[in-house]
């Protein structure tokens, strides 16, 4: 026995057997006893609870939604929700780090200096104190009756209130889709079709791609204008109440605000790693070919820096996403939110955390599935460029 | 252990070794004998398995077919021989491999401190002995990265030899120095040699194969295909193969 | 021909200025504008935390919501509240000694001669430990004062010092399985590791606060405060695994052949040859990881701690000092700020100085 104990092969597979059989009994025990707990509470286990209406409400919904709907239809609502509110919360942060970062890169002192205080200041500073802080000024704000008025803009303790095109929800969603061609299209066919056409025509069949994706925008706007309406529909002051226009509600404005604020003090720092990488061998040998600055930047800098960047910004973004969870800080219905609450309604407590494993596990793999493949297109790119 | 091999077993053994790299076969049926105090220089072209064969010996890589018993404890799945044999076979690698994060004496204290339970003082006493014996006692306080390639490949000699083994393995210890090094460390090894050591080192340096070596294996495709001593080896070779290696190793 | 090399004049101040800032006219309108930006930002915000505010108490709420600029008297009148939460008046002394403690014990596991194994458990443990009998007392006639009466800067402090010294050397056994070479083991630690990277944080907190309890037996449940450190201490654990990991990758696989050449057990090549290499290559990306837990900590307040961000909201959240939300939430950035600049500074000075010896 002691000397079985003492071969090499007998120990590994005992180790083996051992670690997995402990962690594995370990989940297994605990899933058997909460089912015990649970069914002691009179929760029956399993997914059927997913066709049965809730009976409460969430507070942001992109999709319609009554307390009458069933729990699968909420759960779709979250995963929505914070899609989109990371998508929003990723977009502006990404603008936000730009310039920033920018700034950092600047060969001016002064714009460096205010880059580089804005990321000392914003990044030091947790995410959740941020989300709390904006929240505090905008449910101070005054009143819908004493709005600020800002451009057409109205900020309110009830969230803020935009311009927006009078059009049916269909036919927003269809130009939102043609705006996004617009811009996804060009820099496909730059890729499928850069070794068939030379450069300017390249440029040309991107441009007028571009153009009748917008004209496409524009027509889908015009069509499903609602009738007898001004085309864009401005927020104003009704008895007591706003309006007309978009309403943001403070919890979505609030967290899309500190992520793109807190998000882009860090991608800032991408952003300035990714131009440090750059070598100023690459820039001096652009500039000494007599490329104008601009040129060096569009056509050496920014591409080689992009490549640099990319990974990191892929973490940064699936860390973004999975910050929405702050939502429940506020009371914004994002996904976990609602697997918390259906947690509390329904006690179905099991089934709910499984959900939402599955969830963000689904988010993260093909957040980082889309970032393989962009990566992949660039680094060919920048093969070229070394080349 | 010590009472099974003190009469005529041999201080290694290997029988019909066999080393496979997943369906790669690095090593095909070796077989060797090494006597105690034997010198044995093992050489050959780049890829033979010369590696392979001697990290073999002290479980660095696993054999998959064959025996290797060393100093009468045989080499198996068992692995309190495992320790036993490590302690008892010293090795001197290629790119030295001190531990950078300790002094010159620390890397020579440690092993004998940890695994051979002496006391602090002993182990510093054997450790200035041996760093005495390869001619640095003054950069015991130094750090490895502060040393020479050739001091550091003998603070590599003196560690090894702190463990007292009754066996040392070099595998290439002066193909990574510049020219002007390697003799301090061929010259620590020829007094080694002289001492009594079982040594068996790869290496090309064939002038000192001639000096010390008693017999001089060659392998190629992971056999031993000529063994003989070092006069007949170099110059009466029976194997067109070995004459060719001898041919482009001596030949400038 | 003949070379004449001329120095260039030494320029003047006023010359050094011109090139500077405005070399080009892009350059002048940059210069500008971030000028104006910065003036007026300054401007604004001195005014408001400075000449305009008001920082006694005497006047009272009214007389400081009625200032144009901040209202700092919120503070002076309710700093105890953020700082110590519930925490016994008399006892508030000891809760302010604790959060020193950590504070020192911070500081000396900043300097290289605690970074041995041995010393760095010793400061944590006993830092640990002194801050554990000042706050819970109940020995050395310190009243007791329980866990839920904790709070402020001192809980904050206790839930990032244990998430750490849990998490810790968490992160290196994970590390250690994930590399093992027995399949089994590495894939399932992977899958481990991999799993709870990809979840929030604040999910994990929530199932371990409040899904735990029912899939754990009674004897086993304990205080929600340690359950919530425990998966706090887990999600830390999976980043630094991979960090470590990282840094292990980095010590050259000869290290390892030569300790087992020497005869050394697993044990003694992971503890005395893998990890003091390891970690030292993994130090900037670990205090990075520390000051990213050190921000995270304030997630708790989410599932129901009166950490200092809770206390903050009850601070200005009762009765008379509603207005002075924007002063107490500035008062507490600023004290995250504080900790967490300085330590992300610290870790930068270190990377550099790293990446300088190594050349
Ligand atoms: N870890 C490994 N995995 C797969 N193949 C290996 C491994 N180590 C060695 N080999 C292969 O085994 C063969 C023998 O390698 P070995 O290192 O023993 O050669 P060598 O005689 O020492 O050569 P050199 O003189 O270059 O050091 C080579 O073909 C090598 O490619
Ligand atoms: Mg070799």
């Amino acid at each position: 026995m002691v000397s079985l104990l003492r071969n090499q092969k007998v120990r590994n597979a005992l180790l083996q057997v051992l670690y997995v059989g402990s962690i594995a009994a370990m989940v297994l025990a605990g899933i058997v006893i909460a089912r015990r707990n649970l069914a002691d509470q009179g929760i029956t286990s399993g997914f059927d609870f997913l066709f049965k209406s809730t009976g409460w409400d969430v507070n942001f919904s992109l999709l319609p939604a009554t307390a009458n709907d069933p729990y699968w239809w909420y759960f779709l609502i979250g995963i929505i929700n914070t899609l989109f509110l990371g998508s929003v919360g990723l977009i502006l942060a990404t603008i936000v780090g730009t310039i920033v970062g920018l700034a950092r890169t600047s060969s001016n002192d002064l714009a460096r200096l205010l880059g580089r205080t804005y990321v000392d200041i914003f990044r030091n500073i947790p995410l959740i104190l941020q989300v709390f802080f904006w929240y505090a000024i905008i449910t101070h704000l005054p009143t819908p009756r004493s709005a600020h008025e800002a451009w057409g803009f109205l900020l309110t303790s009830r969230g803020l209130y935009i311009p927006f095109p009078n059009v049916g929800s269909a036919a927003f969603a269809a130009a939102t889709v043609a705006v996004i061609a617009a811009i996804v299209l060009p820099a496909w066919l730059g890729r499928t079709s850069r070794l068939a056409q030379p450069i300017g025509q390249r440029r040309a069949i991107q441009l007028a791609a571009a153009a009748v994706a917008l004209a496409c925008a524009a027509i889908i706007l015009a069509l499903g204008r609602l009738p007898d309406t001004p085309l864009l529909d401005f927020p104003a002051l009704q008895g007591l109440n706003l309006r007309g226009g978009l309403r943001i509600p403070p919890e979505f404005a609030t967290l899309a605000i500190a992520i793109a604020i807190y998000g882009g003090s860090y991608i800032a720092e991408i952003v300035r790693g990714g131009f440090k990488s750059v070598g100023t061998g690459q820039v001096e040998a652009a500039l000494s070919l007599g490329l104008s600055p601009w040129r060096v930047f569009t056509l050496v800098r920014l591409p080689l820096a992009l490549r640099a960047m990319l990974p990191i910004l892929a973490n940064q973004y699936v860390w973004l996403m999975k910050a929405t969870t702050m939502g429940i800080a506020v009371g914004f219905t994002d996904f976990f939110m609602i697997v918390a609450l259906t947690i509390n309604h329904s006690g179905q407590t099991l089934e709910a955390i499984g959900i939402l494993m599955a969830g963000f596990l689904a988010i993260n793999l093909s957040l980082a599935a889309v970032f393989n493949r962009i990566n992949k297109a660039i680094a060919l790119k920048g093969n070229q460029l070394r080349g | 252990m010590t009472s099974t091999n003190s009469t005529g077993e041999p201080a290694l053994r290997i029988e019909n070794l066999d080393k496979y790299y997943g369906t790669f076969q690095a090593l095909r049926g070796i077989n060797l004998s090494v006597q105690r105090g034997e010198k044995i220089v093992v050489c050959g072209p780049s890829g033979s398995g010369k590696s392979t064969m001697i990290r073999c010996i002290n479980r660095l890589e696993q054999h998959n077919g064959g025996r290797i018993v060393v100093l009468g404890t045989e080499l198996n799945d068992d692995v309190g021989n495992i320790d036993e044999i490590r302690r008892e076979v010293g090795m001197v690698f290629q790119h030295f491999n001190l531990f950078p994060h300790m002094t010159v004496l620390e890397n020579c204290m440690i092993s004998p401190m940890i695994v051979r339970k002496q006391p602090r003082a002993q182990a510093e006493a054997t450790a200035r002995h041996y760093l005495e014996k390869v001619r640095i006692p003054e950069q015991a306080m130094k750090y490895p990265s502060q040393l020479s390639g050739g001091q550091q490949q003998r603070v590599a000699i003196a560690r090894a030899l702190c463990m007292q083994p009754q066996i040392m393995l070099f595998d290439e210890p002066t193909s990574a120095l510049d020219p002007e090094m390697v003799s301090e460390v061929l010259d620590v090894m020829v007094t080694l040699a002289s001492e009594g050591m079982t040594m068996i080192c790869v290496t090309h340096e064939m002038g000192f194969a001639r000096r010390v070596a008693d017999r001089v294996l060659f392998m190629d495709g992971g056999e031993i295909l000529e063994e003989a001593p070092p006069d007949e080896f170099f110059t009466s070779s029976r194997n067109e193969r070995t004459r060719q290696f001898l041919s482009q190793v001596l030949g400038h | 021909m003949e070379m004449v090399v001329v120095a260039p004049p030494a320029p003047g101040r006023l010359e050094d200025l011109r090139r500077r800032f405005f070399a080009t006219p892009l350059q002048a309108v940059v210069s500008l504008a971030c000028l104006t930006i910065m003036v007026f930002l300054v401007w604004k915000l001195l005014n408001w935390a400075v000449f305009s505010a008001v920082f006694t108490t005497s006047g009272g709420p009214e007389a400081c919501q009625a200032a144009a600029g901040a209202c700092w008297s919120v503070i002076a009148a309710r700093w105890r509240i953020i700082f110590f939460g519930l925490y016994p008046y008399e006892g508030q002394w000891r809760s302010a000694l604790a959060c020193v403690a950590v504070v020192v014990m911070t500081v000396l596991s900043c300097i290289p001669a605690f970074w041995t194994g041995r010393r760095i458990a010793l400061v944590w443990g006993a830092g640990t430990g002194l801050f554990y009998v000042l706050m819970k007392g109940g020995v050395l006639g310190l009243a007791h004062v329980g866990e839920e009466a904790w709070g402020g800067l001192a809980l904050t402090l206790f839930i990032f010092v244990t998430t750490c010294l849990i998490g810790f050397p968490l992160a290196i056994c994970l590390a250690l399985l994930r590399r093992s070479e027995l399949p089994w083991i590495s894939r399932t630690t992977g899958l481990i590791i991999d799993g709870v990277r990809s979840l929030p944080l604040i999910s994990i907190l929530f199932t371990f606060a409040v899904v735990l309890p029912f899939a754990l037996p009674q004897w086993l449940q304990g205080d929600k405060l340690y359950r919530v450190i425990l998966g706090s201490a887990l999600f830390f654990s999976a980043y630094q695994a991979e960090i470590v990991r990282g840094g292990m990758q980095g010590v050259a696989t000869g290290q390892e052949e030569a300790a087992m050449a020497l005869g050394m057990r697993y044990w003694q090549r992971i503890s005395r040859i893998l990890l003091p290499q390891a970690m030292r290559n993994a130090m900037p990306a670990t205090i990075n990881q520390f000051v990213i837990s050190f921000k995270e900590t304030s997630l708790v307040v989410i599932v129901g701690f009166f950490e200092i961000l809770a206390s903050g909201n009850a601070a200005y959240g009762t009765g008379e000092w509603r207005f002075a939300y924007v002063e107490v939430y500035a008062f507490i950035a600023f004290i995250y700020f504080i900790f967490v600049f300085s330590l992300s500074r610290y870790g930068a000075f270190l990377e550099r100085r790293m990446s300088v010896s190594e050349r």
